[in-house]
């Protein structure tokens, strides 16, 4: 039997909540486990993470997942973990590289069908024959072989999801479609919280007042050189300019971000 | 002395702990409360524990209730290592 080079844990810990009562940073666990071997995922799980205003900050509310690819058995892993184990609930699982395979491939915000071309499942081609007739992705999947028309007209009938039916058939780790689910959802998320129509003579007002500004820091600059010329209520006054140009900046961005 | 600048970034201190944790808290949430872009300065932190920095991500959170951006400029290299472990490091904004 051939020892493996590396091993591929998955580690999900849950502290309780006075770790830090209890004289327990969980940061340095995570530093020691960045010491053990590479994390090639982490998820900091902040879902019973409090908003800033009802936040007890001496409480701690997160919890940790990694994927870790490391050299050391399992044994030792958990040697490491063991000061820690009155304060905090820890899962070591290992994992086949190919697990690690999956779970870059959901990192790097692959979609579905990109994470099945890299796997070698369908090819480029098919995708995009596909996308050309406007076929759904049950069909496409259909088409590849990847799964059955009985397995489209099953999940239709118990509303099971595409990504369901991989995970069921094999063909996909489960937390692969999570994490692309996941990505998916903080990117729209981000993507509608950071989009705005902004008209382009607020724009223009923005371009013309930074350049108002940039010409009388050259101004000063100029003055500086030549010291005779430069006195206090020089100063003053190109603070005072410089201010108010910056808050007329600020008034144009928010009524931006308003959509006033 | 008050780490709110005037131009509406907050410093973080070089220490975001335990010790410190209740008035930083305080300190963000008068913050968040006064900006409608929330731009936070790492750049001086030396020492961050667990607790530091689930205050960062729970004032984060705030932000995305209150559809305020949240951003984290000039994180310190041991700022930047806690980010990168814990998967967070899309919040710090790359200096171009």
């Amino acid at each position: 039997m051939v020892d493996k080079l590396y091993r591929i844990y998955k580690v999900e810990i849950y502290f309780q909540n006075n770790i830090v009562q209890m004289g327990k940073d969980p940061l340095e666990l995570l530093l020691k486990i960045s010491e053990f071997g590479d994390i090639v995922e982490s998820n900091t799980n902040v879902s019973q993470l409090p908003l800033l205003n009802e936040i007890d900050p001496k409480s701690f509310y997160l919890s940790w997942t990694f994927i870790l690819r490391s050299k050391s058995e399992e044994k030792e892993l958990k040697d490491l973990f063991l000061p820690y184990k009155q304060i905090a609930k820890i899962s070591i699982e290992e994992y086949d590289e190919d697990y690690l395979s999956y779970v870059s491939d959901a990192m790097m915000g692959n979609k579905i069908g990109e994470v099945l071309i890299e796997k070698g499942l369908i090819t480029e081609d098919e995708i995009k024959n596909a996308l050309r007739e406007q076929k759904k992705l049950g069909d496409i999947l259909v088409d590849a072989g990847l799964i059955t028309r009985e397995q489209i007209d099953l999940a239709l009938k118990s509303q099971k999801k595409i990504g369901q039916i991989l995970i069921e058939s094999g063909k996909i780790a489960p937390n692969k479609i999570t994490a692309i689910i996941e990505q998916q959802k903080q990117i729209r998320q981000y993507k509608e919280m950071n989009t705005v129509k902004v008209d382009m003579r607020k724009i223009d007002k923005i371009i013309s007042l930074i350049n108002k500004l940039s010409a009388d820091n050259k101004k000063l600059e100029r003055a500086f050189e030549d010291k005779n010329k430069i006195d206090k209520d020089m100063l003053l006054e190109h603070t005072k300019y410089s201010e108010q140009i910056i808050r007329d900046i600020k008034k144009i961005v928010d009524n931006c971000r308003n959509g006033t | 002395m008050s780490n709110i600048l005037e131009n509406s970034i907050y410093i973080l201190s070089e220490e975001v702990n335990a010790s410190n944790i209740e008035m930083i808290k305080q300190e963000l949430l008068i913050f968040i409360e006064k900006n409608n872009i929330v731009t936070l300065d790492g750049s001086i932190v030396e020492v961050i524990d667990g607790l530091g920095l689930q205050l960062l991500l729970s004032a984060h959170k705030l932000c995305f209730t209150k559809s305020k951006p949240f951003s984290l400029i000039g994180a310190s290299n041991k700022l930047r290592t806690v980010l990168e472990l814990t998967g967070f490091l899309d919040l710090l904004e790359e200096e171009y």
